[in-house]
């Protein structure tokens, strides 16, 4: 009966540390501070260079049946998807300043490490999604966007890259 | 049991747990289910549901037959009237293009066997206004970004003025013109089998 009194004792330890110690490390890690929650700077290609950018991913992927819906994870606001202000119409005025922001931080923050590798010049542009699904180099339900050698391929690598081609960019929202 | 029994009867249980879980899609089931009944009065076919998303049914997951495109043409953005004899032309990004012309429901559909489009697709709709010859040259209205993966019209283009996450149904002109588009009639101006004359189903 002593011995049994002992174990039970020794059992209701053991319950009460590791309860205490799994109490402890969820609420350590389910703690997340005001600074958690705002925005991270990620590495990304020019802002300046964008704007013309933007609307060619726009016209190629964010179309509402594609990129331009909410639940998209690479969502893209613009005049042809959905909007960002309730306040903006579907197909009416152009896409906003700031639908513009929130495409960048959408094409950068996809895969912000690998992107921050391509800004560097540290990483290759086709280690990102964003770049390896349009050209079908990785399973895409919307089907191969670009080939290599078309325009809108040409622009959006050159934004990478770090200098933009606005001939091309041009000659890719010439297309129907 | 018997060895044999045994391993027949895992076989059983395993293969009906599998038919039980792998065809179900919860996404589609759902859009089917917000499709609603049927409205009285109107037979499954060409002229039934009108304005609603023709492919929650007709994209594959039901038994109906498939469809690569299919919706409903409005003459406004604000009047709940289906057109008539809108031409409907979808060109593919190999330039093929397919034709439809509206029923008086203000349907149309393309099925697989007509047309297998490479997309994206470009939508012009082709139409006279009441009261127009055919003599009158047609006004044209060309869908402002491509169709890049969704031939169901109503995917995007959701019942109701445009809006921030829709550009609201299909329609030809932004209001009535002097003579007024009309609910459309059916053969020999009897009554259309379905549209709105039979109770929205918007």
């Amino acid at each position: 009966m002593k011995h049994t009194g002992r174990f039970i004792g020794a059992g209701l330890l053991g319950v009460a540390l590791f309860g205490g110690a799994a109490t402890t490390t969820l609420s350590g890690a389910g703690c997340v501070t005001e600074a958690d929650r705002a925005p991270r700077d990620v590495a990304c290609p020019s802002e300046v260079d964008w704007p013309i950018v933007s609307q060619v991913l726009e016209k190629s992927c964010g179309t509402q049946d594609c990129h331009g819906a909410p639940a998209r994870p690479l969502r893209l606001y613009g005049r042809n998807g959905v909007r960002l202000s309730k306040d903006s119409i579907v197909g009416q005025g152009a896409t906003t300043a700031d639908e513009l922001a929130q495409n960048r931080d959408s094409v950068c923050g996809l895969e912000p490490e690998l992107m921050a590798a391509v800004v560097t010049g540290d990483g290759d542009v086709d280690t990102l999604t964003v770049t390896r699904k349009p050209r079908l180099l990785e399973a895409h339900k919307g089907g191969r966007v670009w080939l290599d050698a078309s325009p809108g391929w040409t622009c959006f690598q050159s934004w990478l890259d770090g200098a933009v081609d606005q001939a091309a960019c041009e000659a890719d929202l010439q297309l129907p | 049991m018997r060895p044999a029994g045994i391993i027949l009867a895992c076989f059983v249980a395993v293969g009906g747990a599998l038919a039980a879980t792998s065809c179900e899609s919860p996404v589609d089931a759902a859009l089917l289910e917000e499709q609603g009944d049927e409205v009285s009065g109107v037979r499954t076919g060409e002229f039934h549901r009108y304005g609603q998303d023709c492919m929650a049914c007709h994209g594959g997951y039901s038994s109906a037959p498939v469809f690569v495109a299919a919706g409903t043409v409005f003459a406004t953005p604000d009047d709940d009237i289906p057109v008539s004899g809108a031409k409907v032309i979808l060109t593919d990004a190999l330039g093929n293009t397919h034709a439809e012309t509206t029923n008086c429901a203000g349907n149309f559909f393309v099925q697989e066997r007509e047309f297998e489009p490479q997309y994206p697709l470009n939508a012009t709709i082709e139409y006279r206004l009441p009261g127009e010859s055919s003599q009158t040259p047609v006004h044209r209205v060309v869908m402002g970004s491509r169709i890049n993966r969704e031939g169901g019209c109503a995917f995007c283009h959701v019942a109701g003025p445009p809006s921030s996450t829709s550009p609201g149904w299909v329609y030809l002109e932004p209001t009535q013109p002097s003579t007024p588009f009309t609910v459309p009639t059916g053969k020999n101006g009897g009554q259309c089998e379905g549209g709105p004359s039979h109770g929205s189903v918007l």
